[in-house]
């Protein structure tokens, strides 16, 4: 298989799906996207050395996570614009045209929720968006994050703990 | 996928976090409803064989120095400052361009481990004392909207150029202004002004956050023959000055003999910028395809997926593909965001048969239905 048949086969297989993990680590379209495609490219552009769809897979999931760190990264100096969303009910940074269809389906338990796991801290966000958004296993969070099976477990750990107190402490 | 039950640490309780857990998966399930990721798949395979496959001297091709402005465009647009969020200048709306040897169609890299090759003679490590690269710069052009007026906006096109591996900022802009001044090439394909004729830019500089620029005239006025047009042409170097850096800096005329005034009407003694995203449509066109490129040749062995940029009311554009001059097929697609903003849209036609065809994306107008804005774009499929 050439590179191009391999990255239209993962595209189809991954391309939305990392997209919006990218967004949920994002919060902004726009980046999730540019993020994913570049993993794609990254991953096309190295073909030779990966051959191989789930290695493949999981590249494009260390790439997607990394890049959305990053991008998280220079969001330091966006204070400015963090202020001017504070009115947005989900946004830690919100970026998105949610459509008013959109908005609707969204109801407050929803809210909540990703509210709560928004203020949670970095590395426990990841693993519980990557664990209950994408169903991945312990050892491809691990993989995709770079940390051992032991501190997945135990960033699930605190950050459910954390969400179901907030939860609790909102009913 | 796979192994659930040795997710939860050992000394969890049976059942201790299953309520939380349930709610979280709802939560991000329903969540991630509002995200509709626009198709880049040709994007991605299109920059993936302009650069190249990596080597094992991690050699690259023509896109090193664009690659990492995509990324901070990225990050650009989630700072949020006022042009980015239009979608300026990304690496990844923008692929295609138009001139130099046709890159799209696959040359299957797999055997060619060593060398770039759809990347232009160029880059790679150490060939000479000046070492240069084939880099796709911004540029900006005015040009009519595609209205009965006509109305003139700006439009973005990305060119082929050769600049030195170490070029600086103010090289890059140099470089990006002198392809802005000649907007001939385009003129009969897409009717673009050629406002700058005549014009050389002279020194450019980037330097305690203005861009200065260096003009060896102040423009011809019988060149650029409205204020409005006048603006613009200031405007289109404004544009894409600040595009090459990838940063809106300020930016200063400077003309050589002191005359005061671009034009005769514009004063130099300011700064210039970009509008803010809500009031893009002072300078930008409604409507601009970004892919395919003019007359870029398509594989006929993958769909079709034409993209761009519009400020159009209700998000709403409606597009006509014709081959020849025979209807092919017609349709509308939703832009991500509607005027004042300028969102992404993308329509995907499908694999088309091989021949010459032109893809016409409008905005029709909510008033009695007429085209109010409206951009072509000729490719072919082989």
């Amino acid at each position: 298989m050439d590179a191009d048949e391999a990255i239209t086969e993962l595209y189809a297989a991954h391309w939305t799906g990392l997209v919006r993990l990218a967004w949920l680590l994002l919060r902004d379209d726009l980046a999730a996207e540019e993020v994913v495609q570049d993993a794609f490219i990254a991953v096309h552009r190295r073909w030779d050395t990966i051959r191989n769809h789930q290695a493949a897979a999981a590249y494009l999931r260390r790439a997607v996570v990394n890049g959305a760190r990053s991008g998280l990264r220079h969001r330091g100096v966006e204070e400015r614009y963090v202020a001017r969303e504070q009115g947005e009910p989900t946004a830690y940074t919100r970026h998105t045209e949610a459509s008013a269809e959109d908005r609707a389906l969204q109801s407050e338990t929803t809210s909540s929720m990703i509210g709560a796991l928004g203020r949670l801290p970095q590395r426990q966000r990841e693993v519980l968006t990557m664990r209950y958004y994408l169903d991945l296993s312990e050892a491809e969070i691990a993989d995709a994050l770079g940390i051992s099976a032991g501190s997945v477990k135990a960033h699930a750990h605190r950050g459910l703990a954390t969400l179901r107190d907030r939860m609790e402490a909102a009913s | 996928m796979s192994d659930r039950t040795d997710f939860l640490h050992p000394d969890y309780e049976p059942g201790e976090f299953d309520q939380v857990e349930r709610r979280l998966r709802q939560a991000l399930a329903s969540d991630v409803q509002q995200v509709h990721p626009s198709h880049r798949l040709d994007t991605i395979l299109h920059e993936a064989h302009e650069a190249g496959p990596v080597t094992a001297t991690g050699g690259s091709g023509a896109r090193r120095w664009v690659m990492p402005l995509a990324a901070a465009a990225a990050v650009a647009a989630i700072i949020g400052g006022a042009w980015w969020s239009g979608q300026d200048d990304r690496g990844g709306v923008t692929p295609p361009v138009h001139t130099g040897p046709s890159v799209v169609p696959s040359e299957t890299a797999t055997d060619l481990p060593t060398t770039a090759t759809t990347s232009p003679p160029t880059s790679s490590t150490t060939a000479g004392p000046v070492t240069t690269r084939m880099v796709s710069l911004p540029v900006y052009f005015v040009g009519p909207i595609g209205d009965d007026e006509p109305t003139y906006k700006l439009f973005r096109d990305f060119i082929r150029d050769e600049l030195p591996t170490d070029a600086t900022p103010a090289a890059k802009v140099k470089a990006a202004l002198v392809l802005a001044i000649n907007a001939q090439p385009y003129s009969n394909t897409d009717g673009y002004l050629q406002p700058w004729s005549g014009q050389t830019i002279g020194d450019v500089t980037v330097k305690d956050g203005v861009i200065t620029i260096d003009l060896a005239n102040s423009g011809n006025p019988d060149a650029a023959v409205t204020t409005e047009i006048q603006r613009l042409a200031v405007q289109e170097l404004v544009w894409t000055a600040q595009a090459a850096i990838q940063q809106t800096l300020p930016v200063r005329f400077e003309v050589s003999g002191g005359a005061p005034k671009l034009f005769g009407s514009i004063s130099t003694d300011q700064t210039f910028t970009r509008p803010p995203s809500d009031r893009l449509y002072e300078d930008v066109a409604p409507i601009w395809v970004t892919s395919p490129a003019r007359d870029q040749v398509l594989p006929a062995a993958k769909p079709v997926v034409v993209q761009g940029l519009a400020i159009v009311f209700e998000a709403t554009v409606n597009w006509e593909l014709r081959r020849g001059s025979t209807q092919v097929a017609t349709g509308h697609a939703m832009a991500s965001t509607g005027a004042p903003m300028q969102g992404q849209y993308s329509i995907d036609l499908g694999r088309l048969t091989a021949g010459d065809y032109t893809i016409s994306v409008r905005e029709l107008s909510a008033k009695d239905g007429s085209v109010s804005a409206e951009k072509s774009v000729s490719f072919s499929v082989k």
